[in-house]
């Protein structure tokens, strides 16, 4: 699964566990920096992959 | 003023008030200056209830809808998601530190305003659920 993680569940331990569970994760943190609005995490999930029906697609869970 | 009850909050108001009388009946006279002016502050639990993230280094206000708790300076992170997932984790504050890249210092003011603001962070975490519960109903996971 695909998963992007928002700074507010983006703690190191559950990062690295899904990660080992073999699941593809990001972090809005790495990519971004800290503290940008919410329109940057939602312009980062979506800028990543096409936008399709006015929704983002592509990711399975998308959590903000 | 913070969260401790009806009572308490009368209280706390009513010394305030008690206080400002006293120097008042002392020869001072009331006066408003900026918050950077050296002066003491003549009602720091005001100050502090008002204006909560004066009194801490790590905390901010940032501007939201509804949400009135404050988050982590330059983090997406409020002090009420930051504590829950410390306590379901059951975490030291050194190491919920460590998990979410912070300072121990800023983990211990988040401790410290989460037990003064303990209802507003109650009240906003419900809240919180209460919309993802919404949103979930409106558009359910595939």
């Amino acid at each position: 699964v695909r998963l992007l993680l928002d700074e507010c569940i983006g703690q190191r331990s559950l990062a690295k566990a899904l990660a080992l569970a073999g699941h593809d994760v990001m972090r809005s943190v790495d990519e971004l920096g800290g503290g940008v609005e919410d329109d940057a995490v939602f312009a980062l999930a979506c800028g990543l992959l096409e936008l399709r029906e006015g929704r983002c697609s592509g990711w399975d869970h998308f959590y903000v | 003023m913070g969260s401790g009850g009806d009572a308490e909050t009368t209280r706390r108001v009513l010394d305030v008030v008690e206080n400002l009388a006293d120097r008042i009946q002392d020869g001072y006279k009331l006066a408003v200056v900026p918050a950077e002016d050296e002066h003491p502050d003549a009602v720091p639990e005001l100050t502090r209830a008002l204006r909560p993230e004066s009194s801490y280094s790590f905390l901010v206000q940032r501007p939201h809808r509804w949400r009135k708790q404050l988050s982590f300076k330059g983090r997406r992170l409020t002090v009420g998601q930051f504590l829950g997932t410390m306590r379901v984790e059951g975490w030291t504050p050194e190491r919920a530190a460590e998990e979410f890249e912070l300072p121990v210092e800023a983990a211990l003011e988040a401790i410290d305003y989460g037990e003064k603001f303990r209802a507003l962070i109650d009240a906003e975490t419900a809240e919180d659920a209460r919309a993802a519960k919404s949103l979930t109903r409106a558009s359910p996971p595939r």
